[in-house]
């Protein structure tokens, strides 16, 4: 029987559950969304407009709505294909904004090339398996930023800080940052200067007793 | 980058990429090609986990000839291989997991023309961001890399990087009780290579950043559908402190793939666990788990914080699947522990940030003002983790509206995976709540690296309790609702409601 003709012979309360069940028929074919599709679509045209038309009609509108229908699919594949690519472009768009509003880009913030730059002469003494000690006016506060980025540019050779009641070895840096008499500051720790760089550093020799 | 540093990286990937191919193959159910990222995702965690303990054993030998180190590379890539070959060999055709039929989602290459477009503008942020601080960020220079430049002297001083005195003089230190992954994986490349070249720790973060995208994208291909997977890898890209954390050469984003890593292999592990008796084998099984085991036990020896994640990992595959599971999962976890619990008994670290006495605890733990000021940081570091017009959490959200959730099933199978993730975010919610430092200041420098740790494991678990896309195109086939049959003939039988049987009839006629 054809499916047309069968359609018309829906009653009003067989037609709701017609429409209650569409999904399912959508629910039941392997190869078709295609065809479902229709097959729903035409269910409902059946049920609202049967009485107006006949199978001349079924025929137009199957031609023209048919292929519109088949093209749209339902609203919920065009919502899944919108986000879908609306979540693609948004994430898209937010990491090129990102880059262009130079996020995170703070030049050198710890000045560590000046640092590389200000020990490389007195760096090319010492080879990587030695250690040094730093004398220094830097410590203060509980913040050792600025020492940290001395000790990574001196790595890999071993270095600390010389305190009085600390081990000393044989060479050390001064690195300070107020105006402060060098030599005193290394005689006060058992140490004579050997030479002052342009850069600020003085280089210092301890004389173990 | 010398041919030796590439020649470094070329034999970790193979030998991680045989090892993982050999303990837990794809499950056969996706594109060959996927499976086969999948594992070279994993490969770049667990080569140069292994490597960075095969270095660090040696040293703590005393062994500092660089032919020896290269031997050692050498021995393990033809383990991993032999492993492989053997394993493959006895491995059964595993049967695919059922999954929907293959439907191309429409514009599936707009998708992943954005996600491809989007990886390239990561990197080209990570470029920009490393030629501004090409050393790394405060903590690369502070213990991760100087660390590795200490191993990495030629004289096998490895105190320098775990002790308070070495040979005699003091070193310090900072942090010194850290693990030694990613200072050990930077320091053997340094051995092998000429000088101390800054590009080595800055190639380094970038693999395991680029690893965590590709991971995130080829699991979820697997489990879920290749356009999930490219939508999971957008969103994390999204995530804003991303590319400046790879340009900081830290510890948590290898952290943040151990962890991924560790779920996706735990959630492998247990659906072949509980899959029927026919489709698997006790061996094939247990390699699984020792697969996962091996990457769990990475998660330490990356960070301290991967300790309580191995914790409730532990706990909850015991619960879930018994004495057997989990000793599987310890014996592939040995290597990482071992090796964490050697640098624990060796070094002399106790982390600052934890109170000296009980009454202290006590004090911190009840006060609601520390709980609130937790609460509102942990807030305002998600808040913001986005833009607020392209916000990752505010992505997920739109996708799981339209997506829908999936079936219970799957879901209640993943659920216990949250259960590590859960706890390691507790944890983190206890060290703020009994840190010594001044909690703000504790809160603004760390709170956003412990959210990049846990983020790709909660987007997989987000994501992989969803829909796929695809499935609002097939949802015929597995639509369990409506009882239907498709008879040998073609046509669907169906069971309608209606009373007289004509819109069974219809339907099937149009149908036919």
């Amino acid at each position: 029987m054809p499916a047309t003709v069968a359609a018309k012979s829906l009653t009003k309360e067989n037609s709701a559950k017609a429409a209650q069940h569409s999904n399912g028929i959508n629910s039941l074919c392997r190869e078709g969304r295609r065809r479902t599709t229709t097959a729903s679509f035409f269910i409902v045209i059946h049920h609202t407009s049967g009485k107006f038309h006949g199978p001349v009609i079924d025929k137009v509108l199957e031609g023209i709505l048919g292929p519109i229908m088949e093209a749209l699919g339902s609203p919920r594949q065009w919502a899944v294909i919108l986000v879908c690519w609306g979540v693609a472009a948004l994430a898209l768009l937010a990491i090129g904004f990102r880059r262009a509003s130079g996020d995170g880009a703070a030049a050198d913030p710890f000045g560590t090339k000046e640092e590389q730059v200000r020990f490389a002469p007195v760096l090319k003494h010492f080879p990587p398996q030695s250690t040094l000690g730093i004398i220094t006016d830097l410590r203060r506060n509980f913040d050792d930023t600025p020492l940290m980025e001395i000790r990574f540019v001196l790595a890999p050779r071993q270095a600390f800080v010389v305190e009085p009641n600390r081990a000393k070895p044989e060479w050390a840096i001064g690195v300070f940052r107020d105006p402060v008499d060098p030599i005193a500051a290394g005689a006060a720790l058992g140490y004579e200067v050997i030479e002052t760089f342009e850069t600020g550093l003085v280089l210092y020799h301890h004389h173990p007793q | 980058m010398t041919p030796a540093i590439y020649a470094v990286w070329v034999i970790c990937l193979a030998t991680g990429w045989c090892l993982m191919e050999a303990l837990a193959p794809s499950s056969g159910s996706s594109p060959r090609w996927i499976g086969a990222l999948r594992q070279l995702a994993l490969g770049a965690l667990v080569g140069p986990g292994l490597a960075s303990l095969g270095f660090f054993a040696m040293i703590l030998a005393g062994i500092t000839a660089s032919a020896k180190f290269w031997t050692m590379l050498l021995v393990l890539l033809v383990a991993s291989a032999a492993l492989l070959l053997r394993l493959r060999g006895r491995r059964l055709r595993e049967r695919p997991f059922p999954r929907p039929l293959p439907v191309r989602f429409p514009g599936r290459w707009a998708i992943a023309f954005a996600a491809a477009a989007g990886l390239g503008l990561f990197v080209w942020h990570f470029w920009v961001t490393l030629q501004s601080e090409p050393t790394g960020g405060w903590d690369a220079r502070g213990f991760w890399n100087l660390r590795a430049a200490y191993l990495a002297r030629g004289d096998g001083l490895w105190q320098l990087a775990l002790r308070q005195n070495a040979g005699g003089l003091p070193t310090d230190p900072f942090h010194p009780s850290y693990p030694l992954f990613l200072s050990g994986f930077v320091a053997l490349q340094w051995v092998l290579s000429p000088g101390l070249d800054p590009v080595v720790p800055a190639a380094t973060a970038l693999v395991f950043c680029l690893a965590c995208f590709l991971l995130l994208f080829t699991s979820l291909a697997e489990t879920k559908s290749i356009v999930l997977g490219l939508l999971g890898g957008s969103v994390l890209m999204d995530f804003r402190i991303l590319p400046k954390a790879a340009a900081d050469q830290l510890s948590d984003i290898p952290l943040a793939l151990a962890l991924l890593a560790s779920v996706v292999l735990l959630d492998q592990a247990a659906c072949v666990h509980v899959r029927p008796a026919e489709t698997q084998s006790d061996s094939r099984l247990r390699y699984r788990w020792i697969a996962a085991g091996l990457v769990l036990g990475l998660a330490p020896w990356i960070k301290n914080e991967g300790w309580p994640f191995v914790l409730a990992t532990g706990a909850a595959v015991y619960w879930r699947f018994g004495r057997g599971a989990i000793r599987w999962l310890a014996a592939g976890a040995v290597p990482g522990l071992l090796g964490t619990l050697t640098v624990k008994l060796l070094g002399d670290g106790v982390e600052f940030f934890i109170p000296r006495t009980i009454g202290d605890v006590l004090a911190k733990t009840f006060d609601p003002h520390r709980w609130w000021q937790i609460l509102v940081g942990f807030g305002s570091r998600v808040i913001q983790a986005g833009h607020p017009w392209a916000h990752p959490v505010l992505l997920l959200a739109g996708l799981a509206v339209v997506l829908r959730l999936a079936p219970p099933p799957d879901r209640r199978a993943r659920v216990w995976l949250c259960a590590p993730v859960l706890t390691l975010m507790i944890s983190y919610f206890g060290a703020y709540l009994v840190t010594q430092f001044d909690l703000a200041w504790h809160i603004e420098t760390s709170a956003n690296r412990f959210i990049l740790q846990v983020w790709p494991s909660l987007l997989w678990l987000s994501f992989s309790m969803l829909r796929a896309p695809e499935d609002a195109f097939t949802e015929a086939v597995s639509k369990p609702e409506i009882p239907c049959e498709v008879t040998k003939h073609g046509p669907a039988k169906v069971d309608l409601l209606g009373a007289d049987g004509q819109i069974s009839k219809i339907a099937t006629d149009i149908v036919n």
